[in-house]
């Protein structure tokens, strides 16, 4: 039972990173609750391919990147592979600048020191603790991102005008250029609630665990209720945007300027638990993605892999998860602008999220691979219709990215 | 059917990799050019952005509501934004017809000094309070110059 | 003898060699212990003239899948993971189910060398 509640506060704790943190005070600070169905939609498409990776791991004992070369076939395989692991790096990047930014508001180092520290603290957690305690400490710790759901309580009594923007709309603009902006604030948001490490992740921590066929219910419930509760971050973090942004005239790029919404009302002690929450989400997602190209990477090419094994058990796995660690450290060291590197590693996402997600959806639908416990009617239509929907955005993404500017209007 | 199905992953595959080289010929394009005379709403608005930043910095400083360290970092981080948004409007107000620019820089100056001096005095919230109140003064100046900037 | 490149097994068309090379080929090959040692990144086929093509080894490690790929691509794959393979008599397989699993154990048939040379490195840092 305790398992249970942790594991679905460990999935809310988890959901956010710093590229959803941005992209979602942002949507709400330039289109109010415009973009709030987006969300909704993002939340929807993460449980059911989230819910697929963990039935896959409990059912077959295998993560994902195992089956894919069996199912998909090597060349189409080492595409996807080398797609997910160039993003992982890319998003780990930003998460390692992000963390930077967070450490550099306390205390007065230089910002490329921080960047150091922050990827020799993320190598010792690795290196050091067991995945339980990776996934506990970062994910309950991520939890304290609940405050601006408190915040987004407080801003917005009406939430009978926050429920009637979940049905998808498109609200009246001033300008094509707006439009435009908007979609491509849709295709990122939805982006990056639906980042595919965390659905690989989540196999591979089932495996990790040592899920049963018997796991598969409660795999869905953790799914189902943990990425519902981790949306509803999301969702604050829009509200906050339109809320207390909007009306202040700022579209937030920096961590310590979206942490200010908090200070308003819970003074200094709001400050930290905002700052503190942010570290914690950021740092795990950090760590998923790099263990998440690991995963990958050995699965796919049958080494030894896993934290439950010792390290010396699973050498090139783990020269894997710190090679990424490494090169991540490596973007950011560069001088390039972590603000920047968020806003492309989304997009890069949603460039191969239909390549991420193929297939997951194929080995979770095989009846040859699952029996009886292959995606069932509604697993299998909201599955495809995702697929759809996740095309689409792929090929919207970059000419949107060049129409508006870079994203900037 | 693996061979069906590899055939689509396989046409998917060449849609992103078209994708990827369109994203990065844009990238090229952008770091050669550059026209500042198209895209000064984007630089306006953000400067509208950084001002209305600074001013939440000042006003929780004045109110005792952010620890000074913080307020030190914070403004740290901001300086090379709001002195790139600087860097750009100097070099739009060479174009013809950017009256804009012209109000916008100066603004983007006295911004930086600003946000300088409140970072020097980060641990006195009295000294907070001109400094928020000649901060706010500049973002109303800001705003309606983003927003008649908008194209459409 | 011949390696099971695609484009070899279309012109043989030889249904009971072709159902086992597709249902063997990719697939996660574990040893005696258990341990994942590699996938089967190519087979090596034998031509028997009564009996058609016979598998007779398993072919694994960066020499083996290069093959597979582009020849552009299968160069820069040669310069950066080298082109050792490993090949394992088909007799050493145990069974064949959703894995490969193989009668011997991972360092007696010399498969993941790599690993092993490794982590004679990595279990000297303390922690892990």
């Amino acid at each position: 039972m305790l398992e249970l509640f942790l594991g679905i506060l460990t999935a809310m704790g988890g959901f956010v990173e710093v590229g959803e943190l941005t992209f979602a005070v942002n949507a709400g600070a330039k289109f109010g609750y415009g973009l709030l169905w987006v969300a909704g939609v993002g939340a929807l498409g993460i449980i059911v391919y989230g819910e697929m990776a963990g039935r896959v791991a409990a059912v077959r004992g295998q993560p994902v990147f195992n089956l894919i070369r069996e199912r998909v076939g090597f060349d189409a395989g080492l595409v996807t592979l080398v797609a997910a692991v160039a993003v992982n790096v890319l998003t780990c990047a930003a998460e390692i600048g992000a963390i930077a930014l967070v450490w550099q508001l306390f205390a007065d180092w230089p910002y490329r020191a921080w960047v150091a520290a922050a990827c020799v603290f993320l190598v010792l957690a690795v290196w050091v603790l067991p995945f339980q305690w990776i996934e506990r400490v970062f994910g309950l710790g991520g939890l304290l991102l609940v405050v601006f759901l408190v915040i987004a309580m407080i801003e917005a009594p009406d939430l009978g005008e926050v429920g009637a923007a979940f049905v998808p709309h498109v609200p009246s603009l001033e300008s094509t250029q707006q439009y435009l902006l908007y979609a491509y604030y849709a295709v990122a948001l939805l982006s990056s609630i639906m980042l595919p490490y965390e659905a690989y992740f989540y196999s591979s921590g089932a495996v990790e665990d040592r899920w049963k066929p018997s796991d598969v219910g409660r795999n869905r419930f953790i799914v189902v209720v943990g990425f519902v509760l981790g949306s509803l971050l999301c969702v604050a973090l829009i509200v906050v945007g339109a809320q207390f942004f909007a009306p202040r005239h700022i579209e937030p790029q920096l961590p310590g300027v979206v942490a200010t919404s908090v200070a308003v009302h819970f003074g200094v002690a709001g400050l930290l638990i905002a700052i503190g929450g942010m570290f914690f989400a950021f740092a795990g997602a950090a760590i998923e993605t790099a263990l998440s190209a690991a995963y990958g990477i050995a699965q796919f090419f049958g080494w030894p892999w896993g934290r439950f094994r010792p390290a010396h058990e699973a050498s090139r796995f783990t020269i894997a998860w710190l090679a990424v660690f490494v090169l991540a450290t490596a973007v950011i060291l560069t001088g390039v602008d972590p603000v920047s590197v968020v806003e492309y590693s989304i997009v890069f996402s949603v460039v191969i999220l239909p390549l991420s997600y193929l297939p997951l959806l194929l080995v979770a639908g095989d009846r040859r691979l699952m029996g009886e416990y292959a995606n069932g009617s509604v697993a299998r239509v909201l599955g495809w219709l995702y697929m759809v929907l996740l095309t689409v955005a792929a090929l919207a993404a970059i000419p949107l990215l060049i129409l508006t500017h870079g994203g900037q209007g | 059917m693996r061979r069906h199905e590899a055939r689509w992953v396989r046409r998917l595959q060449v849609a992103v990799g078209l994708s990827i080289v369109g994203a990065l010929g844009f990238a090229a394009f952008v770091a050669a050019s550059g026209e500042p005379q198209s895209t000064l709403y984007i630089t306006l608005g953000e400067l509208r952005s950084r001002a209305a930043e600074s001013l939440e910095i000042a006003h929780g400083t004045a109110a005792s509501r952010l620890p000074a360290n913080f307020v030190r970092a914070q403004a740290e981080q901001l300086a090379p934004r709001i002195a790139s948004l600087r860097d750009a409007l100097a070099k739009a107000e060479t174009h013809e017809g950017a009256t804009d620019a012209r109000t916008a820089r100066p603004l983007s100056e006295r911004l930086l000094a600003l946000m300088q001096a409140l970072a020097e005095r980060a641990d006195t919230p009295s000294a907070a309070v001109p400094i928020e109140r000649e901060l706010r003064g500049i973002v109303e100046r800001l705003v309606p110059l983003a927003r008649s900037a908008r194209p459409g | 003898m011949t390696t099971a490149s695609r484009s070899k097994l279309k012109s043989r068309g030889i249904d009971r060699s072709i159902h086992l090379v597709r249902d063997v080929v990719d697939h996660e090959i574990v040893d005696a212990h258990q341990l994942p040692c590699g996938s089967v990144d190519d087979i090596e086929l034998e031509l028997d003239p009564r009996h058609g093509l016979r598998p007779v080894a398993l072919l694994i490690g960066p020499g083996a899948w290069q093959r597979r790929l582009p020849s552009p691509l299968a160069a820069v794959v040669r310069w950066l993971a080298g082109n050792a393979e490993t090949r394992v008599p088909w007799s050493e397989i145990a069974y064949i189910g959703e894995r490969v699993a193989l009668r011997r154990t991972a360092n007696e048939l010399g498969l993941g060398e790599a690993d092993r040379r490794l982590g004679r490195w990595i279990a000297r840092i303390p922690g892990g």
